[in-house]
């Protein structure tokens, strides 16, 4: 099935993630879409599958015009989405999964099991795979489970298919599995839309690539006709300018305040290994999905470590809970802002000082409001954070103004190791300026600070080393100085 | 995959073995036990249960609870008693329509606040237990329906019948048990409640109408309490507004998650439902047989919920860790 | 002008935070039960005759508040009903097996900690919901208590101990006295001091409380703990006031006990709620019953006002906090 875009575009409250999409995609073509985090791409998909419906542009299927407005509809017209995690039903049989939804009958048919299981298996053999249908769905892996969504779409007769980073949670084994059944795919017709950030892998299966940037689609190339430098640069933007890098005198002093030795998690990260001074800015560059939240949550004692050491301040420590890790000195500002950071319905002040309850009341455990207060208006001053009163619900404000109740939060607790986790994620331009100046203004003061970031100009402008993670491992680590936006992207996705 | 672990998944296995060691266990303490009157008694007393555990165990499976079950009983008693009261004639099957059609009302009126609202259905039936139980009182103006006020024909319906004399009421769960099984394991809509319970919002992307499918399972639960209402006038003969069906929702709940149901939903089945209700009625039975006073029964039940639901919890904990545990 | 009334409130935040409160529907409905009662018979306008009225009742205020706690923290205890029975009965049975009273009220005490520090490690270390896990120990503490005292009333004790409400301060019964103390003592707590200020921090978002180092588990077993321990207390005051004590007494108090919280505007998902609210609807709860028992409802009916009561209070306080923040 021919599908094609016209000027499609979206819009979540106001801010503009997608702009004039013209995308086109032909059957027997495996389509892959890349670009940085946040780039546009998964909302497009999004749109084409029918979880978001667009604010403005058309579909066209087979130069028909189609009105997609929700999942059902777009698997009814043959478009259907493999999530990134499989969605199973685990206490159902194989066959049941894919059928769940379309088998036929009404309800209270009985179910022609007879039926189901030999059409399973039918495609299930088709795509090369030795699964009994009749088995329960529990207990097969990750890799199965994808294969078998793939098969639930086949059984509905789908002409395009949109696979959304369907090789990150696989080996390299199983990767090798799923191209067989792509390509099979493709040499029976089917369109195929293929999200991945890893080059090596689109250049592998893919026969055009779309890039995205900003939630603009910068260009589509035949695959044989970019370089794998190219692709990075569409991604990064033609004008790369020499962002400035900060001299490292401040930091000549040797006093190691983190020796991180060789920490690994089954399944999450594996022998990460690094030191932190007092007063550094360590960046942590990688892609979503690299390990590098985990390495910090590890850190911070909000997650278990399986083997390593973690030194600090010379002597090694293992941070049982946040509790533990708060009182020895350390923050952690979370990537998920809404799940872990902020207490939405409740003020901006009880927000600022949850993490310090001993500072704001007495031996008595009385909440002395006056410190509360006081401590609020100064960071509120400080900062320049915009609302009305500290007793303002802190969901009301704009994301910039929640994060820097956030850092302002942790300041509060007067850490030696800072954590920040995407600080700038949902924040507006200015305020991101503003953030900068008080990350480095904090590094000048002595702090320790663990930068996690997938925008690689800030990662650049600010840290004085670079970690360079990629499925669970350092790849990498780099000087500021000799660190460049396609250094850490090969080396993020290579 | 240990043994253990193949083990921990026929949870039909698990519950019938300890069914036969507590068997043997208790007829070499006493030999009584093996005799036909206690078996007659152990099938007596099971119907009504088994009824009122297919709905819940619908209900449990799509990852509700309703303990309004025991109050939707008595209602629905105290309406058929006060007919038979005006129509002494009314006929079995008539009775059974009727018990059905109020209890289903009922049970329907607890799914939709629960779907509508979005409060949790124990929260939720908690309240319309005493709403329906106050009914009653209101209803039956506090009186009891006497022995002598039940129809001769609806009595017998509990004590015999033309099948080898087989109790009405055994046969007719009998059929009510077989019907639940054929809808939960191989009707579209059955397997549509397992999906809803095990993933609900993969059972809305695959286009599945959840909201539908709950009031089903909260209105047959409903149904059933009702018919068990007649099979309660049938059985005791009697109908008493601040006893009859009061705690019942409890044993129900026990035997549904013994018998292998999930509390978090998507699991559970039929045969597990019916030998957990078994091993509750032979423990029933049991008890004076081996001299434990039947006081003791409620905290047996108890204590069997609360390990069960412990139990619950480290199997699943178990299988996330077997599949590879996303986010485990 | 309903429309600008909104506006003006979404623009003062102060000012919303205090007018768009559940609690205040509890208020309204008080001052219309009172007003209404006093209609319906002039008894009501005698202060006496409502603290008398209140007494029965105050065995629930007392576990009410800390429900209301629990509540506020995220999470439920249905088991209530069950461990004032189940630490009544301990109590009558170590009385009358020999221990003395002070012993005997300490194995009461301890009795009912021990259950609901047994909830409590079930529902942090295990992780089983708790709404689900305390219908089972419901089961389990009422199935004890029919254990021990089968079907006996658990009697014979002292007559200074016996008849607590009939002992008065003035006009106002002691047991009244007690709760208003436990009221203001427990209400100060959650609304002035830090760990008041961290329930709410757990009830509104856990994954955020644990990472800014609240000890989520170790307070949730405390509240359980708690609750067991004031059951514990109800216990001996009902026997107390029954000078009995019975398997099955408090038999689905925890329909007015929940009541008693969702009227007074507690958030049925946790963050919300305050002690002034459910001490309000204790009263409602208490002017309710008296007046439906003058106006000669049967007691059972009442059941079906109460329950309903219950469900659209639920609905009612969700409407409310739906409207106050979007």
């Amino acid at each position: 099935m021919d599908l094609k875009t016209n000027n499609i575009g979206k819009t979540f409250s106001g801010v503009n993630v997608l702009r004039n999409v013209d995308f086109d995609l032909k059957p027997g073509e495996v389509h892959a879409l890349v670009g940085e985090n946040g780039a546009g791409k998964s909302t497009f998909v999004k749109i084409l599958s029918g979880v978001y419906t667009p604010t403005e542009g058309d579909i066209f299927l087979d130069d028909k015009k189609v009105n997609i407005t929700s999942p059902i509809i777009a698997q009814k017209n043959g478009v259907s989405l493999i999530h990134q995690e499989p969605q199973s039903f685990s206490h159902l049989s194989v066959a049941e999964n894919i059928f769940m939804g379309h088998m036929e009958g009404n309800n209270f048919s009985r179910v022609k099991w007879q039926d189901i299981n030999k059409k399973s298996n039918a495609i299930l053999q088709s795509i090369g795979l030795k699964i009994d249908p009749k088995k329960i769905m529990e207990g097969l892996s990750i890799a199965d489970q994808q294969m078998i969504e793939i098969a639930g779409a086949l059984s509905k007769n789908s002409k395009v298919l949109i696979m959304d980073e369907p090789t990150s949670p696989l080996t390299p084994n199983e990767v090798g599995k799923l191209f067989d059944i792509v390509n099979k795919l493709k040499s029976n017709g089917m369109a195929i839309i293929f999200i991945s950030h890893r080059l090596e892998e689109i250049r592998q299966i893919s026969d055009r690539v779309t890039i995205f940037r900003d939630g603009d689609l910068i260009t589509t190339k035949n695959i044989n006709e970019v370089s794998n430098e190219e692709i990075i640069k569409f991604m990064i933007g033609r004008n790369i300018e020499e962002t400035e890098v900060k001299e490292n005198q401040f930091i000549k002093n040797d006093e190691y305040i983190l020796n991180v030795k060789n920490l690994s998690l089954s399944k999450k990260f594996n022998d990460i290994s690094f030191n932190l001074k007092k007063g550094e800015i360590l960046g942590f560059a990688g892609l979503v999905g690299a390990g590098r939240t985990e390495v910090a949550k590890s850190i911070f004692g909000a997650e278990k470590f399986d083997k390593g050491e973690i030194i600090y301040d010379g002597e090694s420590i293992i941070n049982n809970s946040p509790n533990e890790a708060i009182n020895n000195g350390f923050a952690y500002v979370p990537e998920d802002r809404k799940q872990m950071g902020i207490f939405g319905p409740v003020a901006v002040e009880d927000n600022i000082t949850s993490a310090i309850p001993k500072d704001i009341s007495n031996s008595m455990g009385l909440i002395n409001s006056k410190t509360v207060t006081t401590l609020t208006n100064d960071y509120i001053n400080k900062f320049n954070i915009i609302l009305t009163s500290g007793r303002q619900l802190i969901e009301e404000l704009s994301g910039g103004n929640q994060q820097k109740c956030i850092i302002s939060k942790w300041l509060l607790s007067k850490p030696k190791v800072l954590i920040l986790d995407e600080p700038t994620r949902g924040v507006d331009v200015g305020v991101k300026s503003e953030m900068y100046e008080i990350i480095n203004k904090l590094a000048e003061e002595g702090t320790a600070i663990i930068l996690i970031s997938s925008e690689l100009p800030e990662i650049l402008s600010l840290s004085h080393r670079i970690i360079v993670m990629r499925e669970g491992k350092i790849t990498k680590i780099l000087n500021n100085k000799e660190a460049t936006q396609e250094k850490i992207m090969s080396y993020a996705i290579n | 995959m240990t043994l253990f672990d193949k083990f921990l998944r026929i949870r039909e296995l698990g519950i019938f073995s300890i069914i036969v060691v507590f068997v043997i266990v208790a007829a070499i303490i006493d030999p009584r036990f093996m005799t036909l009157d206690s078996w007659r008694a152990v099938f007596l007393a099971i119907p009504l249960i088994l009824v009122m555990a297919m709905g819940q165990m619908m209900v449990i499976i799509c990852r509700h609870v309703d303990i309004s079950i025991g109050s939707i009983l008595a209602f629905s008693a105290i309406v058929i008693g006060l007919l038979y009261i005006q129509f002494p004639g009314l006929s079995l099957w008539l009775s059974l329509i009727i018990t059905a059609f109020v209890g289903l009302v009922m049970g329907l009126i607890n799914g939709f606040i629960v779907t509508r609202f979005n409060v949790h259905s124990i929260i939720v039936t908690l309240g319309t237990l005493s709403l329906y139980r106050g009914l009653v009182f209101i209803v039956s103006g506090g009186r009891q329906i006497d022995r002598n006020d039940i129809p001769e024909h609806v009595v017998s319906f509990s004590q015999t019948s033309f099948l080898f004399s087989i109790p009405g009421i055994l046969i007719f769960s009998g059929i009510i048990v077989v019907i639940t099984h054929l809808v939960m394991r191989h009707s579209v809509l059955g397997r549509e409640i397992y999906a809803t319970g095990s993933n609900p919002v993969a059972a809305h992307l695959k286009g599945i109408n959840v909201t539908k499918v709950t009031l089903f399972c909260f209105g047959i639960c409903g149904m059933l309490a009702g018919v068990a209402g007649l099979f309660y006038a049938s059985r005791f003969g009697y109908v008493n507004p601040g006893v009859t069906g009061v705690g019942i929702e409890f044993i129900v709940i026990a035997g549904v998650i013994i018998g292998g149901t999930s509390i978090t939903g998507g699991s559970g089945s039929v045969l597990g439902t019916f030998l957990g209700i078994l091993l509750l009625g032979i423990i029933n039975v049991a008890l004076p047989v081996l001299n434990i006073p039947g006081e003791f029964q409620k905290a047996i039940y108890g204590l069997i919920i609360v390990v069960a639901l412990a139990l619950d919890q480290l199997i699943i904990y178990r299988m996330k860790k077997l599949s590879g545990g996303i986010n485990a | 002008m309903l429309k600008t009334i909104s506006i003006y409130l979404s623009e003062n935040p102060t000012l919303r935070y205090w007018i768009v409160r559940p609690e205040w529907v509890a208020v309204i409905l008080l001052i219309i039960s009172i007003i209404s009662s006093i209609q319906l018979s002039p008894f009501f306008a005698d202060l006496a005759f409502i603290m008398d009225s209140a007494t029965p009742y105050v065995e629930y205020g007392l576990i009410a508040i800390i429900l209301t706690l629990i509540i506020i923290s995220g999470e439920i205890d249905l088991s209530i009903a069950s461990m004032i029975a189940l630490t009544a009965v301990i109590f009558g049975t170590a009385y009358n097996a020999g221990f003395g009273m002070p012993i005997s009220m300490l194995i009461a005490l301890f009795s009912g900690t021990l259950c609901g520090l047994f909830n409590g490690i079930l529902v942090t270390q295990l992780q089983i919901p708790s709404i689900i896990l305390t219908i089972g120990t419901l089961t389990l503490y009422r199935g004890i208590a029919q254990s021990l005292a089968s079907d006996f009333s658990l009697g014979g004790y002292p007559s200074w101990f016996i008849g607590i409400d009939y002992r008065y301060i003035g006009i106002v019964p002691i047991p009244v006295i007690i709760f208003t103390v436990f009221a203001v003592v427990v209400g100060f707590f959650l609304s002035s001091t830090i760990y008041g200020k961290q329930l709410y921090l757990i009830g509104t978002n856990p994954q955020t409380a644990k990472y800014s180092g609240i000890k989520v588990n170790r307070i949730k077993l405390l509240l359980f703990t708690l609750s067991g321990l004031v059951c514990g207390i109800a216990g001996v005051l009902t026997t107390s006031r029954l000078a009995v004590a019975r398997f099955n007494m408090a038999t689905g108090a925890e329909l007015e006990i929940v009541l008693m919280v969702m009227l007074g505007g507690t958030y049925i998902f946790g963050g919300r709620g305050n002690i002034f609210g459910t001490f309000v609807a204790f009263w409602i709860v208490v002017i309710l019953r008296a007046g439906l028992n003058v106006a000669r409802i049967k007691i059972e009916s009442q059941l079906t006002i109460l329950g309903a009561m219950l469900i659209i209070a639920i609905i009612l306080t969700n409407y409310i906090y739906s409207k106050s923040q979007k």
